[in-house]
């Protein structure tokens, strides 16, 4: 004989069955908590960026991603100094001289080197303007007779609606990852500037 | 009656039970493939003169790998020093990555993640270490046959099996660290990983390899 409180007893050992399976079901595929378990503190992340600050001149570094080059900017009075060196040499090629207005910083950004070390970028920030700069390693000119080119004047010259919010480094050897969001400010993408013929090429992917 | 109806709900629970337990199993099978020749094969060491590889579907030209560099590198930290666990972190909320030992940071920097393919998140332990070997994967306009990817640290748990390819490796191909760019392993640059490759352990001695965590959302 059945009994309601059989029936509510059955509905009871039930109901704890499923709610344990979803539980650990939850709790297994939860893997972003998994790091709480750890013994050790997670730390906290920030960009690092190699600065040697000697009494002199501010000299800012970054090797190349496969370390055969060194990129060095020399700021004094703010007059800087950009060269690069061949670690296998030894020897320092001057690529660049600028004395930057006060308050103007030209700084190297952590993936300023192409994969190969044929070009490098640095960023130029004002309290108004940020530009980025590319150069060759060499200290050669480009086809236009320029040292260096500017990213923010091409994009000005070649794309309208969008502005440049950021140049987060190499796609390849030759395509640098230029991040921009519309001049109303609802829309982010990203583009390539391409070295070699330097155009554009909006992606339909987003480098966040 | 009662019984019958007892036995058959109590079967219906095991196989609740046993659903719950299951489903994290088959989906954990669902990681993708980090790099499609060790999904296929286990990896091996392999290194390719003047090789020509393939990118985005497009040809690149191979940095050719010195194994004479080695020899001037310093010896395995931690070998005759060690100063407590060795772990590694990578966030990829931030895109960076912490590699501790015991409270000592070896080193901090940026790294790639995750994008064309998903970086599985956990405890992982480095299963297998190699200085340089050939990954393939990607279909279409995303394509990519990288021979000589250097300094390459396989890594592993229950859930993510060791042929499913993930690891930290070397990069010669971009440069844009802090932003995810990869099928789904860890991209450094080789610079950097060079002195974690030398810094972490794969097993030894019947011991795991040096242990990493993954951890954070990608932003969105």
């Amino acid at each position: 004989m059945i009994t309601a409180r059989h029936s509510i007893e059955t509905f009871f050992i039930i109901l704890v069955g499923t709610a344990l399976a979803l539980f650990i079901t939850v709790q297994r595929n939860n893997t972003t908590n998994r790091s709480l378990y750890s013994s050790a503190a997670v730390p906290q992340a920030s960009t690092p960026l190699p600065i040697e600050a000697p009494a002199g001149p501010v000299v800012s570094v970054m090797d190349s991603p496969e370390g055969s080059k060194t990129l060095t900017v020399e700021a004094l009075h703010n007059e800087y100094t950009v060269f690069t060196s061949v670690k296998a040499e030894g020897n320092k090629q001057a690529v660049f001289q600028k004395d930057e207005p006060v308050g103007q910083v030209l700084a190297i950004p952590y993936n300023t080197w192409s994969p190969n070390a044929v070009f490098f970028f640095l960023k130029e920030e004002s309290s108004g303007a940020t530009d980025y700069l590319v150069f060759r390693a060499d200290g050669t000119s480009f086809s236009n007779g320029a040292p260096n080119l500017s990213i923010q004047q091409f994009f000005k010259d070649k794309v309208s609606s969008y502005v440049i919010e950021d140049v987060t480094g190499w796609a390849d050897n030759t395509l640098l990852i230029v991040n921009v969001k519309s001049i109303e400010g609802d829309s982010r993408v990203s583009f390539w500037f391409d070295m070699t013929s330097q155009t554009f090429t909006r992606l339909s992917t987003y480098f966040k | 009656m009662y019984f019958s109806l007892l036995r058959h709900s109590m079967s219906i629970v095991v196989i609740l039970l046993l659903a719950g337990f299951l489903t994290p199993f088959f989906s954990s099978q669902k990681v993708g493939c980090g790099n499609s020749i060790s999904c296929k094969q286990k990896p091996q060491f392999e290194i390719e003169t003047n090789a020509i590889g393939t990118y985005n579907n497009k040809p690149i030209h191979v940095p050719n790998v010195s194994l004479r560099e080695n020899e001037n590198t310093n010896p395995v930290l931690g070998a005759s020093t060690s100063q407590g666990e060795k772990h590694i972190y990578v966030n990829l909320a931030t895109q960076t990555l912490s590699a501790y030992e015991g409270e000592k940071l070896f080193i901090q920097t940026l790294i790639s993640s995750g994008l064309w393919g998903k970086t599985p998140k956990g405890d992982f332990t480095i299963w297998s270490k190699f200085r340089a070997t050939r990954m393939s994967g990607g279909s279409g306009a995303d394509y990519y046959d990288l021979p000589n990817v250097p300094y390459v640290m396989f890594f592993s748990n229950s859930e993510v099996p060791g042929s499913s390819g993930f690891s930290l490796h070397g990069t010669y191909w971009h440069n844009n660290f802090g932003h995810a760019m990869s099928h789904g392993c860890v991209n450094m640059k080789t610079t950097d990983v060079a002195k974690l490759y030398e810094w972490a352990d794969g097993p030894i001695d019947g011991k795991k390899g040096t242990i990493i965590t993954i951890y954070g959302n990608q932003p969105e």
